[in-house]
């Protein structure tokens, strides 16, 4: 390449600026800091995700290596009371949580008025952290897997969540989460303080009076010892206020509420911005009979998959199901693809896994799910294992299908495929194979390296 | 926490979430380098090493941004028709501009004619400053095959850019495909 070519190409968008230390921080924290677990929200669509194989790899590998790691903080889990509500927990834990955490041991770590928070351990040093209000736990959840640098700041968990007012519930507005530097006692959120309860959580409402004018905003705050001296200086990163009916802001705000910095003035933190799937534009694609649990759908319940346009120029995979076309039955739902039509691959056939962790007969157990996208030439899909060929459901380009096996769980690391022989073979329309993808090859070939 | 995970982060994610930036605009690129690191920091304790951490990085990144390999493609198209970059207009939210200087549209042109494949070893070499055996880690592709790519994408590049509109030895810039 001539220079000034090159030149030209270096030159090219080098506006983009680096991201600076803080947004990186943020970043850290963001990925290395919490496998956040959503609470349960009315949408009446589950999307399937292209990132859920990731997030299980993810869990899998945080939650089996925090067992064995000293603990570096006091078993705060022995001095609180029992949760408020024992139920709530349960079923918290059971639709939300990972599989082993321990609800036998969970307590009430901070109240505030009507509002706890209770923590429910993991393994040796994480643990779970589950709000409640007016003694409903609809707030969500968030885990911790494991706490080795308390003064870093960096295993530091601070949240805000709002709920809006839908029939008897009312609106609400707290904040919560756990400050791990053992020498602090109170944070300072600016309007208010809290102190901190043992082991470092801390719990508020905030007060209605003070909701239009904290909504949006950020203020200074600071994390103080016992004896008022400021240990940390931050920013406080309020989320927008709940109001009236359901809107797109209700939920747990996506940034910390604490940020620590040097100094200077805070500004509103932007959350950054997701691409919107227009499930207005959504079309039927095909029908797909579950073979297992499917987080809200059961097993043997049939479940529609469609396409629908993403804000990105990306299309998306989506599926409904009964109880989704009107009242949400809850369950996670995300925000992510399970495939992109016209995603340039030089394969007939794309495959996506996806992992869940769920409880079968009260075993925990990955359900598989592959999806993807095929190239025009092939008109059918079919799963052959060593003992069963089976149809894929497909069309418009997608499939989606769930193995009929499921592998057991949890486990450490990489989580493995069902054992056998596993392949999702192409058909053209006069029934010739045309493709054929070695699918625990295709599932190490997706996991880098 | 991984042993040594936050120092690599803080050094990698910079440059990594830039280049991302620099390829498929913010909101992606932040979404990708966070998919990006989450898949190391699952793996980080089976990394090896004695292997350089980059490719690595990149390498996940390589297979993350592929999906997205059509978007990228289309803002590039935009780019190069309209002179309006959506990449470089959502860095401040204002008023779009329209960038009067044709050679970057042209060059948008023809890094939306490249391969993908070629497309990315080109930019991972241009913008992520990766080395050819760096590349040919990331990619999973013999050291040979990244130069030989590399060497005729950018010929590819000088004969568009020159205004000749001749492409030497009937080399097409859709390369997608080509068997090694």
């Amino acid at each position: 390449m001539t220079d000034a070519t090159m030149q030209l190409l270096a030159e090219f968008r080098s506006e983009v600026p680096v991201p600076d230390s803080e947004a990186t921080n943020r970043a850290y924290r963001r990925i290395v800091g919490s496998a956040r677990v959503a609470g349960p929200k009315p949408t009446f669509r589950r999307l399937i995700a292209r990132r859920r194989l990731t997030a299980a790899l993810v869990l899998g590998a945080l939650v089996f290596t925090a067992a064995g790691v000293a603990a570096v903080t006091a078993p705060w889990w022995q001095s609180g009371g029992p949760p408020v509500d024992p139920q709530q927990v349960v079923a918290v834990a059971r639709d939300n949580l990972p599989a082993h955490v321990d609800v036998a041991r969970a307590r009430t770590v901070v109240t505030a008025g009507n509002a706890a928070l209770v923590a429910v351990p993991l393994d040796a040093t994480g643990y779970c952290l589950i709000p409640a209000i007016d003694g409903q736990a609809t707030l969500g959840a968030q885990c911790e897997y494991q706490v080795t640098d308390p003064q870093s700041g960096d295993d530091d968990r601070t949240i805000s969540v709002t709920r809006h007012a839908s029939g008897d519930t009312r609106a609400a507005w707290i904040v919560y989460g756990r400050i791990t530097d053992p020498r602090a006692t109170q944070i300072d959120l600016g309007p208010f303080s809290l102190d901190l309860a043992a082991g470092g959580f801390f719990l508020g409402q905030v007060p209605q009076a003070q909701w239009a004018q904290l909504s949006g905003s950020a203020t200074s705050g600071a994390i103080l010892d016992g004896s008022g001296a400021v240990l940390h200086r931050g920013c406080i990163d309020w989320a927008s206020e709940p109001v009236g009916g359901a809107t797109a802001g209700d939920g747990e705000y996506p940034l910390p509420l604490w940020n620590a910095s040097t100094g200077g003035t805070c500004a509103r933190q932007r959350p950054p911005a997701q691409p919107v799937i227009d499930l207005s534009r959504a079309t039927k694609l095909f029908d797909v009979r579950l073979i297992h649990d499917d987080g809200p759908w059961k097993a043997g319940e049939t479940i529609t998959m469609e396409r629908a346009p993403r804000s990105d120029g990306t299309t998306c995979l989506v599926a409904s199901g009964p109880g989704n076309h009107g009242e949400g039955r809850g369950g996670e739902f995300t925000n992510a693809c399970a495939a992109t039509a016209g995603a340039t691959s030089t394969q007939p056939i794309s495959v996506t896994f996806g992992a869940t962790l769920t409880h079968l007969d009260g075993k925990a157990a990955y359900v598989w799910e592959i999806s993807g996208t095929t190239e025009p030439q092939i008109a059918k899909l079919e799963l052959r294992s060593d003992t069963a060929t089976t149809s894929v459901p497909s069309g418009g380009g997608f499939f989606f299908a769930q193995l009929p096996t499921t592998s057991p769980g949890p486990q450490k690391g990489t989580v493995t495929m069902p054992p056998g022989k596993w392949l999702l073979v192409g058909l053209d329309i006069t029934g010739r194979q045309v493709a054929q993808v070695d699918l625990p090859a295709a599932r190490r070939q997706a996991t880098p390296h | 926490m991984r042993s040594g995970f936050a120092e690599a982060f803080r050094h990698e994610y910079p440059s990594l979430q830039r280049y991302l930036r620099r390829r498929v605009g913010s909101a992606l690129a932040d979404d990708l380098a966070a998919q990006t690191f989450a898949t190391a920091y699952a793996n980080w304790e089976r990394f090896d090493r004695t292997r350089a951490l980059r490719p690595w990085l990149y390498g996940i990144a390589a297979n993350l941004l592929r999906h997205h390999w059509r978007t990228e493609r289309r803002q590039l198209q935009a780019y190069a028709r309209t002179g309006v970059d959506v990449v470089a207009n959502d860095l401040d939210h204002a008023v779009e501009r329209a960038d009067a200087e044709g050679r970057k549209r042209e060059l948008a042109g023809a890094l939306a004619e490249l391969g993908d494949a070629e497309r990315d070893i080109l930019l991972l070499h241009a913008w992520a400053e990766l080395t050819d055996r760096e590349i040919a880690e990331a990619l999973s592709l013999p050291l040979g095959t990244v130069k030989s790519r590399l060497h005729r994408t950018r010929a590819l590049l000088r004969n568009r850019l020159s205004g000749s509109g001749q492409e030497q030895g009937g080399a097409s810039l859709l390369a997608e495909g080509e068997p090694e």
